[in-house]
C-alpha cells in the first residue's frame, strides 16, 4: 500500500500484549502521537495545548475501557476525532481558523531545512483543510499514520467499507486540492 | 500497513511525506501540558497521579508525593500561575488557597473514584513521565499494576454488509453520548471552580464569587457542587463579608458534615478578626 513509511504508527497492526496501561506511562510514550495527531485533524497551532488537554483528560478518564489486546493508537485516535469534532464545531475555531500562529521551529536541522519542511507541511495542512473531517481522519490515520483499515474502522465506529469510501474520496480531494495548490503557485510565481 | 486494496500514488505518498516526519513537539511543552493535566485532575504538584512526574521546574521533591496521594501541596495554584504572585500580602490567602486546592484534588479524585461510571486505573506506582518518546519509538506501554479493562471498544462493524456510504453516522455518539456529555459537564464545572481559585489566589474576591455564582447558576446540582460551596465562604471571608461567610460556612457543614473541604472552611471563618 502506498503511503508506507518508516515513520508510521509503529503498533499499527500490532497485537500488544493485554496488559493494563498506566496513564503516566501513556502519556509519555504516546504525547507526540496525540499532539501530531490532533494537528492532522485540523486543531489549530495555538490551541493545541488547550485541546491536547482536554485529549488527554479524556483518555484518563476512559483508559479503563481501553482494551489493552488491542493497539492503543487507533483507540486514542478514535477519542482525539470526537474532541476534534466539538472542536471544530466551537465559534472558536471558526474564529481563529484565519489567524493560527505559526508552528513553532525546531532547532535540530538547518534554518533551510526546517523553512523547506515547515512551508510544505503548511501546503499538507492546507490541502487537509479541504476535506471534511470524516474523510480526512480515515485519511490521517491510514496515509500518514499507517493504520489499516480495520483499526481505522473500529476506531471512528464505521463499517469498514464506508472506511475504504472515505478514503478514495480523501485521495481524490487530496489529488484536486493539490492540484488547486499546485497552480495556485504557478500563479503566484508567474506574477513574481 | 497491512491491507493493500488502495495504493497510494506517488504524488500523493510524496506529498504526505512531510507531514509524516513532522517533528515531536518541545519537551517543555510536554512537562507544562501534563502539570495542566494534573492540576486538573488533583494530582499532587501537577506531577502524576502516581508521584513526580518530570521536569516542571520548582516541582517538590518526588518524596513528597505519595503514590495515589494528593496531599503534596499547591497543585492548583502551581498549574494556574500563582507563582507569578507576591508571597507578601497574599501569604494568607495563598496558605489557605493551597490548602483548599490540595483537599479539593484529593476530595474531587476520591468522587471520581466512587461515583465515576468509568473506574479510573490503578496509577499507584506509576512511574513519572518524563520526556516524549520519539514518535517511531515501539511504543510498548509498561504495565501497571493488573486492572482488567471493564468495558471492550466497539467491535469493527461487518463489512460485507455495510454500505458504503460517506454520511455515516458520525461515530461513537450514540453509545457514548451520555458519557461525552457527563465529560463536557465535569470539565466545565471544572474551568470555572479552577476560575474561582484562580481569582482568589489573586485576592479579587468579587470575581471569585461572580464565578461560583454562575457555577450554581449553570450546574446547581454539580459534581463540583462542595467546592464550590467551600470557595464561596473563602470568598466571603476575602471579602469581608464575614457574616455571610459564617452563614455559609454554617451552611456548608450542614449540606456535608463529613466534607474532605471543612477544615478549610473552618480555616477561613477562623482567620475572621
Amino acid at each position: 500500500m502506498g503511503g508506507k513509511s518508516s515513520s508510521q504508527s509503529p503498533n499499527a497492526g500490532t497485537a500488544p500484549a493485554p496488559v493494563a496501561v498506566d496513564f503516566p506511562s501513556l502519556y509519555k510514550q504516546e504525547f507526540a502521537y496525540a499532539w501530531r495527531t490532533l494537528r492532522r485533524l485540523g486543531v489549530r497551532e495555538r490551541d493545541l495545548p488547550d485541546l491536547a488537554h482536554d485529549f488527554f483528560i479524556v483518555v484518563y478518564r476512559r483508559l479503563a475501557d481501553y482494551d489493552p489486546a488491542r493497539p492503543i493508537r487507533p483507540w486514542m485516535f478514535g477519542i482525539a476525532f470526537r474532541v476534534v469534532s466539538d472542536y471544530r464545531r466551537s465559534s472558536r475555531f471558526a474564529r481563529e481558523a484565519l489567524d493560527d500562529a505559526p508552528e513553532p521551529v525546531d532547532d535540530a536541522p538547518s534554518i533551510d531545512e526546517q523553512i523547506a519542511d515547515r512551508q510544505a507541511r503548511e501546503q499538507v495542512m492546507r490541502v487537509l483543510d479541504a476535506l471534511d473531517l470524516d474523510r480526512r481522519a480515515v485519511l490521517v490515520m491510514h496515509d500518514i499514520e499507517g493504520h489499516p483499515v480495520p483499526d481505522i474502522a473500529a476506531a471512528l465506529t464505521i463499517p469498514v467499507a464506508t472506511a475504504y469510501s472515505r478514503l478514495r474520496l480523501a485521495r481524490e480531494d487530496v489529488t484536486a486540492a493539490m492540484k488547486r495548490l499546485q497552480a495556485r503557485v504557478a500563479r503566484e510565481e508567474g506574477r513574481a | 500497513m497491512n491491507d493493500e486494496r488502495e495504493p497510494l500514488s506517488p504524488e500523493i505518498d510524496a506529498f504526505l511525506d512531510v507531514e509524516r516526519r513532522r517533528p515531536a513537539p518541545p519537551p517543555e511543552i510536554q512537562d507544562a501540558l501534563f502539570s495542566r493535566i494534573g492540576a486538573t485532575l488533583g494530582w499532587p504538584n501537577g506531577s502524576g497521579p502516581g508521584g513526580n512526574g518530570g521536569s516542571t521546574p520548582g516541582r517538590s521533591d518526588p518524596s513528597d508525593a505519595a503514590p495515589g496521594g494528593h496531599f503534596g501541596g499547591g497543585a492548583h495554584l502551581a498549574a494556574h500561575g500563582t507563582k507569578h504572585l507576591v508571597a507578601g500580602s497574599l501569604a494568607k490567602t495563598l496558605a489557605t488557597l493551597a490548602v483548599g486546592g490540595v483537599l479539593g484534588a484529593g476530595a474531587h479524585e476520591a468522587y471520581d473514584r466512587t461515583h465515576d461510571r468509568r473506574p479510573v486505573p490503578v496509577l499507584a506506582t506509576a512511574p513519572a513521565p518524563a520526556r516524549a518518546a520519539p514518535a517511531s519509538a515501539p511504543p510498548e506501554l509498561p504495565v501497571a499494576p493488573p486492572v482488567p479493562a471493564t468495558q471492550p471498544p466497539p467491535a469493527p462493524p461487518a463489512a460485507a454488509s455495510a454500505r458504503a456510504d460517506t454520511t455515516a453516522a458520525k461515530p461513537g455518539r450514540e453509545p457514548r453520548g451520555e458519557a461525552r456529555e457527563h465529560d463536557r459537564n465535569l470539565a466545565a464545572e471544572r474551568a470555572l471552580i479552577e476560575q474561582a481559585r484562580t481569582a482568589l489566589a489573586r485576592d479579587n474576591g468579587a470575581a471569585a464569587l461572580a464565578v461560583l455564582e454562575r457555577h450554581a447558576r449553570d450546574f446547581p446540582r454539580g459534581e463540583l457542587e462542595e467546592e464550590r460551596e467551600s470557595l464561596q465562604v473563602q470568598a466571603l471571608v476575602g471579602l469581608e463579608r464575614y457574616e455571610q461567610a459564617r452563614k455559609a460556612g454554617a451552611r456548608f457543614h450542614r449540606r456535608f458534615p463529613l466534607s474532605i473541604f471543612g477544615a478549610v472552611v473552618d480555616e477561613a471563618l477562623k482567620s475572621i478578626p
